[in-house]
């Protein structure tokens, strides 16, 4: 039967349409109000906060991934052409800095305080100042090192969703920059860096560019090939070539680069211990044709923001670092040609000093002296660190991968009382026992 | 195979490739009982709880489930937990559900292989790769088959097909990046395919591990220490990563935090050399009284 028909008979506190009446405390409506519009202004809030801070807050990036797969799928399903590109777009990492870096978002004319990990998108633009530096890295590894005083604007970092073929560009002002590209997995992705005056295309190469004032583009190429387009001229530079390129669009002779000496020892890794303050390193390398002289250098960082030691005129093809202190270092080597012109560094070596004052652990786990004919053998086992060195009365025995070690000693001199047993670990520290030979 | 690094990943990451389909397929609404098991057990997989993840199914088996994609991921469990025999078992119970499942087609492969019927193994998935030529995975595998026979040539063949299919493939990407990381000589960068295998990996973050064992090998402590910790995070068990990030810590002045690593290697890892290399580790951290013990 409906409830509420026209000309029911009403009971009391019943409505026309037999809606009850329900009272609701004032205190409880207020609170759920108040509680209304805090979830509002919370909503609100973080929409207007993400919107702000772009990608660098972690509802910004959810609000941008969420329309960037939306507006894919809604492209996806609408096109009707199946050749037709769909891009999406990507970004790229500022993944380091150092000094004084700012960005300024495409959307925003306010220069911001870079931020370690913090996306940039076409049209952002990074600036570097004097002893400064940044790192902004792109899909598979590629990087952009940005040295100081440098001015960069991020261009096309799209990716084709169906055939998942990536375009990035970057376009220099005045800057200096280094530059690691890596061949896609992908074929047909592609790196571009626009320069006042022309434009570099790679697929894979190592090379440096630097854009003085007057618009003019030094491009260095060490490694791989880079295709440069004036718009008048072109040409393919190939690794160990440089050029010079006129703010009046016109190109140099490519010059020749020395190539970067290959070094011998120290080994990538290596691990050097003493017990001292400090040690020497010796490091040597393979000769450079055309290398008049070389160039050492050691640094605290992979980068050589940190040089401790340099070495310049560097006549032969081995030298003595001296002493480096307990720390972790990198070491690099760089030919220079008659006209004094620097080619690349050979690629540093990380090594690690370890400074271990604490002689050996040293235990004989076994010592029994024997009677031989007319004179006396002893038997001897223990265990002290891998790789120590143990010295049995005087002799060396071997000792395993795990620090044991067993020997027979003989030939004692007739009034001899006891053996040393010693042990020497990597670093020089000494632990030494006596054992009595007597019966 | 610790010290260079590779091999125990390489399988799990080919497996992978399986799990991960069958597990999105399994996110889908909750109804029954059965349904919940097999959802807790993807959870429980999913946070490395392999054996919990088996009880799960099994109790969605008794509650009357028989799907694929449960047979297959049980049979996932018992991969992981190296119990070979019992995963071949569900991957073909998965199959008499539906013969052309080609996830469980590809897991058997891996299960009989790691049983010992290598044969059987590489004939099942040649035979798999004729009739699904576009599934990549299956070149992957094929590829790892390859690379474990000392075939490198081939393996690279298979693996680079993968991704010529599918250029997002998180497991061929890895694996490719690993043998040039390995084969310096192979002339080709490893970065590309390793960044972009753990760009595309999802929530499994072992692929991490290689990309951090690069940072590593070119000296980039910092980064290194990021991957292969979250490489880490995520399989605490995988003695291979606590490997890597023991090793890493040490290189970035953390002795005591390195040396806590070695220690539990020493007591957990069940190979010999893997043993060794902690007990020289161990000995060595210590030796310098760096935890303030007389070594002994």
């Amino acid at each position: 039967m409906p409830v509420g028909y026209p000309g029911m008979k009403r009971r009391k506190g019943e409505s026309r349409f037999g809606w009850k009446k329900v009272r609701i405390p004032y205190y409880v409506l207020k609170t759920v109000i108040v509680l209304l519009v805090l979830a509002l202004v919370a909503v609100g809030g973080s929409i207007i906060w993400a919107r702000y801070q772009g990608e660098g807050s972690a509802i910004g990036r959810f609000l941008s991934v969420v329309t960037r797969k939306i507006d894919e799928r809604v492209k996806l399903l609408t096109t009707r052409n199946p050749e037709e590109e769909i891009l999406t777009q990507r970004f790229a990492t500022l993944t380091f800095y150092s000094g004084s870096v700012e960005v300024q978002r495409s959307s925003e004319l306010r220069w911001k305080g870079a931020v370690e990990n913090m996306q940039l998108e076409t049209g952002d633009r990074v600036r570097t100042f004097s002893n400064s530096r940044a790192e902004v890295t792109f899909d598979e590894g590629n990087v952009l090192r940005i040295k100081a005083d440098s001015l960069i604007v991020i261009g096309d970092l799209t990716e084709n969703v169906r055939t998942k073929v990536r375009k990035s560009s970057v376009r220099l002002l005045v800057s200096s920059i280094e530059a690691d590209i890596k061949k896609s997995v992908v074929r047909g992705s592609r790196f571009r860096l626009e320069m006042p005056t022309a434009v570099a295309d790679i697929e894979k190469a190592r090379f440096s560019v630097d854009v003085d004032e007057e618009k003019q583009s030094r491009v260095r190429v060490f490694e791989g090939k880079v295709g440069i387009d004036t718009g008048t001229e072109r040409i393919e530079l190939d690794g160990r070539k440089t050029i010079m390129i006129s703010a009046l669009k016109k190109l140099t002779k490519p010059e020749n680069l020395l190539p970067a000496p290959r070094m011998k020892s120290p080994r990538p890794l290596q691990r050097f211990f003493t017990s001292a303050e400090s040690l020497p390193v010796n490091c040597e390398w393979q000769a450079v044709k055309g290398a008049r002289t070389y160039r050492v250098q050691v640094a605290t960082d992979r980068y050589f923001d940190k040089v401790v030691f340099s070495k310049a005129n560097v006549q032969k093809t081995k030298f003595l670092i001296p002493e480096l202190g307990g720390n972790v270092f990198f070491i690099r080597v760089g030919a220079v040609d008659s006209k004094r012109r620097e080619g690349d560094y050979s690629e540093p070596v990380p090594v690690r000093i370890i400074i271990d004052r604490v002689p050996p652990h040293l235990e004989v786990t076994k010592f029994v002296v024997l009677r031989s004919g007319g004179s006396r053998e002893v038997l001897v086992s223990g265990q002290t660190e891998p790789f120590a060195e143990v010295e049995v009365g005087g002799r060396p025995v071997s000792v395993d991968d795990s620090g044991f070690f067993s020997a027979v000693v003989k030939r004692f001199s007739p009034g001899q009382k006891e053996i040393e047993i010693v042990a020497r670990d990597r670093a020089g520290n000494v632990r030494n026992l006596r054992k009595a030979v007597s019966i | 195979m610790i010290r260079s690094g590779r091999a125990g990943l390489f399988c799990l990451l080919v497996l992978a490739a399986g799990v991960l389909v069958a597990g999105c397929r399994s996110q889908k609404v909750i109804t029954t009982p059965s349904e919940e098991y097999q959802h807790q057990g993807d959870r429980a997989y999913v946070q490395q709880d392999t054996r919990g993840a088996i009880d799960h199914y099994q109790s969605a088996l008794q509650a009357g489930a028989r799907t694929t994609t449960l047979h297959n991921n049980l049979g996932n469990a018992y991969f992981k937990e190296r119990r070979f025999n019992a995963a071949e078992q569900s991957y073909l119970d998965a199959l008499e559900l539906d013969p052309e499942y080609f996830f469980s087609l590809n897991n058997l492969a891996l299960a009989l292989y790691h049983a010992g019927d290598r044969q059987e193994a590489k004939r099942l998935i040649e035979e798999a790769k004729t009739t699904f030529p576009h599934v990549s995975f299956l070149h992957t595998t094929d590829g790892y088959f390859r690379f474990l026979e000392d075939d490198r040539k081939g393996a690279l063949a298979s693996f680079r097909k993968a991704i010529g299919i599918n250029p997002d493939s998180p497991a061929a990407l890895n694996n490719l990046g690993v043998i040039y990381l390995e084969d310096p000589d192979l002339g080709e960068d490893p970065l590309p395919y390793l960044t972009r295998a753990t760009e595309n990996a999802g929530g499994n973050k072992l692929f991490h591990d290689s990309l951090g064992w690069y940072y590593y090998g070119k000296g980039m402590f910092a980064k290194a220490t990021i991957e292969i910790g979250k490489a880490f995070l995520y399989d605490p068990q995988s003695m291979e990563v606590r490997v890597h990030y023991a090793t890493v810590l040490e290189w970035i002045d953390k002795d005591r935090e390195a040396l806590e690593q070695w220690e539990t290697v020493l007591e957990h890892a069940e190979d010999a050399e893997t043993r060794k290399l902690a007990l020289e580790h161990v000995w060595e951290i210590r030796g310098r009284g760096v935890d303030g013990k007389e070594p002994g």
